[in-house]
């Protein structure tokens, strides 16, 4: 087997942070891989493994909509291409998105985790917060959750694994190779949470 | 602001300043803020009274992008030369340029390890087409900040869309070029010289 090629889509939002946890999980677990930002669909097609980083959902979609990004990264999903969705990335993994504030959303999603999201659903830019949280499912029992106008999991179908809550809200979530996350791990200096999906993708491949 | 729950809040120069010593000292607000600066000293002095984001000053509301330009390049080559100071390991150099630039010792020794400013850079100022945009992110900007380039023209809603565009597939130039002619050129701020303006909007607050 060759080395793991694992993209961090960089249309917009927290990207060099996640090439560098990604780049720090290989380098602890010892695979053999590269980390690299991906745009276009070209690019995407040889992924062995996706991260979708936190930022702003309907402008990370209405934009890989436009160059055909996100028609190939529908494909790659369907496919069983491991996919890690942040903040943002969760949004529009998901098959449905409604915001607390504006309503129900008209954005581009994947369609593929059986959820719907409430945008928003922490308050506004300023209501940001951190807090400790734990996804014991998955061997990590304590974490730094760093929540930036964060998004919540209002109801998930049977297929979803629900592997943490805060406050009630249903704030990580699996389903198969589809991991979310309402909250930014590449900003802790824990690199746990993308070593797993790094062996996720291992596994995969 | 911060009590009327706004998101961003922009400390900036086109507004008359109420203060004409001192900028906001940030670090006692939860709403992040963004500065405009025109070189590294002035980078980094809003960086440590607390900005989150920084910005080029540029010459607001003229449609000409060359003092955009002028400013970002200041910063890199002036990041460029704190880089090299640091790789050659000379600390004495490095608390001279802190003092020349009048911020701590510290700041100059993140950038410099960095080789960047420490948070996000914006282009702003004078934008006002897709190629501007374009252009000011081969620079090295982390994105663009664009007001009355969009909001004063008269194609408003295309032109937003394709400075959007522009922005996001600076490296393509095909993409440039499909977004440039979504404008009307015609309808582009004529590009005002900003050598002989009566007021200019950079020059307010960058001694402090």
């Amino acid at each position: 087997m060759t080395g793991l090629n694992i993209g961090i889509l960089a249309v917009q939002g927290d990207v060099a942070e996640n090439v560098m946890a990604t780049k720090m999980s290989l380098e602890e677990l010892g695979i053999d891989g590269i980390v690299n930002e991906v745009k276009t669909p070209e690019q995407i097609a040889d992924l062995d493994g996706l991260i979708i980083p936190g930022g702003e959902s309907t402008v990370i979609g209405t934009l890989s909509l436009v160059n055909g990004s996100l028609k190939k990264i529908k494909e790659k999903i369907a496919n069983g291409m491991p996919v890690f969705g942040i903040c943002a990335g969760l949004i529009l993994l998901s098959k449905k998105a409604k915001d607390r504030v504006v309503g129900e959303m008209d954005q581009p999603l994947l369609d593929f985790l059986d959820v719907k999201i409430e945008r928003n659903a922490f308050g506004r830019q300023r209501d940001s917060f951190e807090s400790e949280i734990s996804m014991e499912k998955i061997g990590i029992p304590k974490f730094h959750g760093v929540f930036i106008r964060a998004p919540s999991i209002m109801e998930a179908g049977k297929d979803v694994e629900i592997l943490s809550k805060f406050n009630e809200k249903t704030i990580a979530v699996k389903q198969g190779n589809i991991i979310g996350t309402s909250f930014h791990p590449e900003l802790t200096a824990d690199i746990s949470l993308h070593k797993y999906f790094v062996n996720l993708i291992r596994k995969k491949n | 602001m911060q009590a009327a729950n706004v998101d961003m809040i922009d400390e900036s120069e086109v507004l008359t300043p109420a203060d004409e010593t001192h900028h906001i000292w940030k670090w006692g607000f939860t709403t992040p803020f963004v500065n405009g600066a025109r070189n590294l000293g002035e980078a980094l002095r809003r960086i440590e009274e607390g900005a989150a984001m920084i910005r080029t000053k540029g010459e607001p509301g003229t449609g000409n992008v060359a003092e955009a330009v002028i400013h970002i390049k200041n910063v890199n080559s002036e990041l460029r030369r704190i880089k090299s100071i640091y790789e050659a390991g000379d600390d004495q150099d490095l608390i001279s340029v802190a003092r020349e630039l009048k911020v701590s010792y510290s700041i100059v020794g993140e950038a410099a390890s960095l080789g960047r400013l420490p948070v996000v850079n914006f282009a702003a100022g004078g934008i006002s087409t897709p190629a501007d945009a374009a252009y000011l992110m081969t620079l090295g900007c982390d994105g663009i900040f664009v007001g009355s380039g969009i909001f004063k023209s008269e194609d408003a809603k295309e032109r937003a869309q394709a400075i959007v565009l522009a922005t996001t597939f600076w490296e393509d130039p095909d993409k440039v070029k499909e977004a440039q002619k979504m404008i009307d050129e015609r309808q582009s701020m004529l590009g005002l010289d900003t050598k002989n303006l009566e007021l200019r909007m950079q020059e307010r607050g960058s001694t402090a």
